[in-house]
C-alpha cells in the first residue's frame, strides 16, 4: 500500500514530502483546466450565439444584426471545432456577411481548434473548388479577408 | 476503524465494477450453424442470389456461425463483407437476409477466432463503441466501408439501432453521401451526435450548405 502512494505520488511528481493534501490539491487543479476549458465554452454559448452562428452560415445580414442585438457575442467559438461566426460566413463564400462581421468587430485572426485563420481556411478551400459559381464566392471572401488586414496595417 | 472495515469499504467499489464489468459481456456468440449455413456463406460469398433466396426460404440462419474460407464467421457477415455498390446482386443478398432475420445491430464473424478481446467495461459509460463489448461488429460499420444506400435503408427497415448510425451519419456527411445522410437521420440517428465532429460541423467542413439546411431542418445546433 505504502509502496504503491509512494510510486503514485513519484509519477506525479510529488517526491517524497507530497501528503495527501498535495494530491487533492492536483486533482481539483485538474478538475478546473477540465471545466475551463470543456465545460465553460459549452455553457457560455447561448442562443444568441446559436442565431449569429446560423444567420452567418447563410449569409443572413438582417439576421446577423438580430443577433447580435440579442447579445450574441462576436469572439463566440463553436463548442466543437473553436471557430468563430466568420468561419461560417467565409467558408460559404458570403462575402457581404463577412464584411459585416468585420465592421462590427470580428477578429479576423481567430484561430479555430485545428490552428488556422478564416482566411487560411478559405484560401484552402478555394483551390480545391471546382465549381465556378462557388469560386468566385470564395474569391470574393478572400478579398474582403485581405482588405481588412491591409485597413488595419 | 480495524482493518478489516477498511478492506470492506474498498470491496465495495470493486464488486460494483466486477459487476458491471460481466454485464458488459454477456453477449455469447450465435451457436455453430450446420450443412445449409454452410452453404449459404459459400452462396454470399459467391453473389449467387437464387441459391441464397433458396437456402433461406429453406431455414439457413444467417447469423449461425460457419467456417468459410479458415475464418469463423455468419453468413450475415460475408453478405456484408461482400457488398459493394457496382453489384446490385450482393446488395439484394443483404437485403434477403435481412429480411430473413439477419440481426440489423450485429454480425458476428471477424476472424480466426469466435470472440474477440471484450472492450473495457467503462466503454459503456464512455460511448466508446457500443458494440465491442459484445465481440461482433455493427453491420452498419461493414457497409459503410462501400456505402450502398440501399443497404442503409434495408437495416433501418429491419429495426436498426439509430444510436449504432452515428459514426455513419458523419463519415457519409464528409464524403458528400446525401443520400445515406438522409436516410440515417430519418431513421432516428441523432443529428446532435458527436462520435468525432458533430454532424453539423461534418457538413460545414464539406461546405455543403444544403445539407447544413436539412440538419438545421431536423434541429442541429453549433452546441450539441
Amino acid at each position: 500500500m505504502a509502496k504503491a502512494q509512494s510510486l503514485l505520488y513519484a509519477l506525479l511528481g510529488l517526491g517524497r514530502s507530497g501528503t495527501l493534501l498535495h494530491l487533492a490539491l492536483l486533482a481539483a487543479a485538474g478538475a478546473a483546466l477540465l471545466l475551463y476549458f470543456v465545460w465553460l465554452p459549452r455553457v457560455r454559448f447561448t442562443d444568441a450565439d446559436e442565431h449569429l452562428f446560423r444567420a452567418a452560415r447563410h449569409g443572413d445580414r438582417a439576421g446577423i444584426e438580430r443577433a447580435l442585438a440579442q447579445g450574441a457575442r462576436l469572439a463566440g467559438v463553436s463548442p466543437v471545432d473553436g471557430k468563430t461566426a466568420l468561419f461560417r460566413a467565409a467558408v460559404f463564400g458570403h462575402a457581404g456577411a463577412v464584411q459585416l462581421l468585420l465592421e462590427r468587430g470580428a477578429d479576423r485572426e481567430a484561430r479555430g481548434n485545428d490552428g488556422r485563420t478564416a482566411l487560411e481556411v478559405v484560401s484552402a478551400a478555394r483551390g480545391e473548388e471546382r465549381d465556378p459559381a462557388v469560386a468566385a464566392g470564395l474569391d470574393a471572401v478572400v478579398g474582403v479577408l485581405q482588405h481588412a488586414a491591409e485597413g488595419t496595417r | 476503524m480495524s482493518r478489516a472495515a477498511w478492506l470492506a469499504w474498498l470491496a465495495w467499489p470493486l464488486a460494483l465494477a466486477l459487476a458491471l464489468a460481466t454485464a458488459a459481456c454477456d453477449v455469447q456468440p450465435p451457436a455453430a450453424g450446420g450443412a445449409g449455413e454452410h452453404a449459404l456463406a459459400l452462396a454470399a460469398l459467391g453473389g449467387d442470389t437464387a441459391a441464397v433466396s433458396r437456402l433461406l426460404a429453406a431455414g439457413a440462419d444467417p447469423n449461425r456461425m460457419v467456417t468459410v474460407r479458415d475464418r469463423r464467421q455468419s453468413p450475415w457477415y460475408v453478405a456484408l463483407d461482400q457488398l459493394r455498390p457496382q453489384r446490385p446482386e450482393r446488395v439484394a443478398i443483404v437485403v434477403a437476409m435481412l429480411e430473413r432475420g439477419a440481426r440489423p445491430d450485429l454480425a458476428w464473424g471477424t476472424g480466426s477466432g469466435v470472440t474477440e478481446a471484450p472492450a473495457p467495461f467503462w466503454q459503456r459509460f464512455t460511448g466508446g463503441s457500443r458494440t465491442a463489448s459484445t465481440g461482433g461488429v455493427a453491420p452498419l460499420d461493414i457497409v459503410m466501408r462501400h456505402p450502398v444506400a440501399e443497404a442503409v435503408r434495408a437495416l433501418v427497415r429491419a429495426g436498426m439501432d439509430p444510436r449504432l448510425g452515428e459514426a455513419a451519419l458523419v463519415r457519409a456527411i464528409e464524403t458528400h453521401d446525401d443520400e445515406i445522410a438522409r436516410i440515417l437521420v430519418e431513421a432516428g440517428v441523432d443529428v446532435n451526435c458527436a462520435p468525432s465532429l458533430t454532424p453539423l460541423v461534418a457538413a460545414i467542413e464539406a461546405r455543403n450548405l444544403a445539407m447544413v439546411g436539412y440538419l438545421e431542418q431536423h434541429g442541429a445546433r453549433e452546441r450539441p
